[in-house]
């Protein structure tokens, strides 16, 4: 950088600063940077990268509120493959995971897709879409959850139709059903956004050479929208994975993971043993599994998204 | 486009019978979307015996708002907006400001370990905030900082994705004016606070919006560091207003009360919002 500067500068670079002179401008530079970054890199270490440090410390004691810390090695890991409870969460949140994905990635690029196209009120539509998004989760799951409730409206409306009512949140197939419907619901508008943004940079020209050649619309979608969308396709997989991964609100405030355990997920499993049992050695681990989890399925993703993009 | 046009090809779209299908179906997408709002904002102004009568009412016989005053009787509802906007304003004042500054040295100066850092912060966007919420709370009772706003806020101020989104951004901003101001004399420090700063406004103000709502929203920080009722922001005390609040229709109007400064922001501010949220997931 700083050569380019100086031939920018000086017209005709006859030959380079001397060496000397531009370590002492690098190191007058970093002094001024050092300044400015400071504050963040102070805070950085402060709530981030030491206890980061910190928690994998912790992961390998057996530390508690009440007692000295005992070392115990990989004891708390290996009593995480032997949890019963551990496994059913990881279960859960994998379960989670896969529907919410899937759900978030197709159902909005299909609305993006026919949102696309010059239909009446399309803004006022993207503005009920976005509701739930800018709604925060505990709102939104408390008002679901009185939807779903036992006396709640979604069984009188079912019960005016004639179906018997349903137990809702005190069935476990249903309990999660619902938990994924909504978190799905919440988002919608969220993800259709981005993809309607990526559609918009599409060139049109694409579209009308396929109407040219007599493709319908539903051909254009299939070979021209959603092959140029591939990218944001994968970006919308990538972080709907990372965001599902750690799902806490919805079921906390729902059905606090309930019944029997059927809707505990990794992050609420660790709140308990973290800081209902005040366990943080064994919370610890389920927070080092979590963040090995989610660093690997990071890395992978680069790996894929260079795969794709070459 | 004329919006003659746009109309006559609005029309067009809907005159197939599968454009007319998947109209009626984003249609219904969005009566999805809106009714349960709607359905909090009636019911709040039921009665609980309207509210629960068999025959679902979509409208109340007559709007009783007592239900209003009960539920600021019930929890300190004020006393949890306070904290809210004390916590989300001071978050966002803060993560901005260092956010910038960094991101500013990272793009635009030269200096010792730039590489390695940058790096460090990139892998910082991989770190789930779960990961450090144990040690975080083992620390801040260390501290004495348990039941602070400083405690409920530190941990929300450093974010790598604010660092790398105006990083990003004073890269697309011309190098020459620091130039030209340090030929004028100018110090670092204020070349970035008056000609780089004011000029990363969009950036700010994005950036701003999502660090805002994140601090908004969040639920498991607040709840674990501040335990003491006094110090709830309006989700954690939101998250437990079933034990205070045994009627639904009081639950139903502390919500309305939580959301309609949300949405009303949302609304002035959507434009701007949507596009923050489609340019951040672009660029990407």
């Amino acid at each position: 950088m700083t050569d380019v500067r100086a031939s920018a500068m000086s017209v005709p670079v006859v030959r380079p600063a001397p060496r000397g002179r531009r370590v002492a401008r690098t190191l007058r530079q970093s002094q001024a940077a050092y300044m400015l970054l400071a504050p963040f890199l102070l805070l950085f270490i402060l709530v981030l990268a030491y206890p980061l440090l910190y928690s994998l410390y912790l992961s390998v004691f057996d530390a508690t509120l009440n007692k000295a810390p005992a070392f115990v090695g990989d004891g708390n890991f290996a009593h995480l493959a032997v949890d019963g409870e551990f496994l059913t969460a990881l279960r859960n949140t994998a379960f989670f995971t896969v529907f919410v994905v899937v759900g978030e990635t197709v159902l909005p690029l299909f609305m993006a897709i026919a949102m696309n196209e010059y239909i009446p009120f399309r803004t006022l539509l993207r503005t009920a879409y976005f509701l739930p998004v800018v709604t925060s989760w505990v709102v939104v799951s408390l008002i679901w959850s009185m939807l779903f409730a036992q006396q709640g409206l979604v069984n009188e409306i079912i019960q005016t139709v004639g179906v018997s009512p349903q137990p809702f949140f005190s069935d476990s197939g249903q309990a999660m059903s619902i938990v994924i419907a909504v978190s799905i619901w919440k988002n919608l508008g969220y993800y259709m956004v981005i993809y309607l943004a990526a559609l918009q940079g599409v060139p049109q020209e694409l579209f009308e050479a396929a109407a040219v050649d007599g493709a319908s619309k539903w051909r254009q979608t299939w070979h021209v929208a959603i092959p140029s969308l591939r990218p944001v396709i994968y970006f919308v997989l990538t972080i709907t994975i990372i965001r599902s991964m750690q799902v806490f609100e919805q079921s906390f405030i729902m059905t606090n993971g309930g019944p029997l355990n059927a809707t505990l997920s990794l992050v609420q499993l660790l709140y308990r043993h973290a800081f209902v049992n005040l366990e943080f050695g064994y919370g610890s681990a389920i927070a080092t599994f979590l963040l090995v989890v989610l660093v690997a399925l990071a890395l992978l993703n680069r790996r894929v998204h260079e795969l794709i993009v070459q | 486009m004329s919006i003659n046009v746009q109309a006559r090809q609005s029309l067009r779209t809907l005159q197939s019978p599968a454009g007319a299908l998947i109209y009626l179906v984003l249609l219904l997408v969005a009566v999805l979307a809106v009714f349960p709002f709607y359905w909090m904002l009636v019911g709040s102004f039921m009665t609980p015996v309207e509210l629960f009568s068999s025959v679902p009412k979509l409208w109340p016989a007559a709007f009783d708002v007592s239900t209003y005053a009960r539920i600021f009787q019930l929890v300190p509802m004020g006393r949890y907006f306070l904290n809210s906007v004390i916590v989300s304003v001071s978050t966002t004042l803060v993560a901005v400001f260092i956010c910038s500054a960094a991101g500013y040295a990272f793009a635009r100066l030269t200096f010792f370990g730039k590489g390695v850092l940058f790096l460090l912060i990139l892998g910082a966007l991989m770190v789930p905030y779960q990961a450090t919420i144990v040690p975080l709370f083992v620390m801040f009772a260390n501290w004495n900082l348990l039941n602070s706003y400083l405690g409920i806020i530190l941990p929300g101020v450093v974010s790598a994705f604010g660092v790398f989104m105006m990083t990003q951004f004073f890269q697309t901003l011309p190098k020459e004016m620091r130039e030209a101001a340090i030929v004028d004399g100018a110090g670092e420090f204020r070349i970035f606070t008056r000609i780089y700063l004011p000029l990363a406004r969009p950036a700010v103000a994005t950036l701003a919006l999502f660090i805002f709502m994140d601090s908004w929203d969040q639920l498991l920080w607040p709840m674990i560091v501040a335990p003491n009722p006094d110090m709830r922001t309006l989700q954690v005390g939101l998250a437990f207003i079933r034990q205070a609040a045994p009627i639904e229709n009081q639950v139903m109007a502390a919500i309305v009360i939580s959301v309609i400064p949300v949405i009303l922001a949302f609304l002035v501010t959507q434009k701007q919002f949507i596009a923050g949220i489609a340019a951040g997931a672009v660029k990407e």
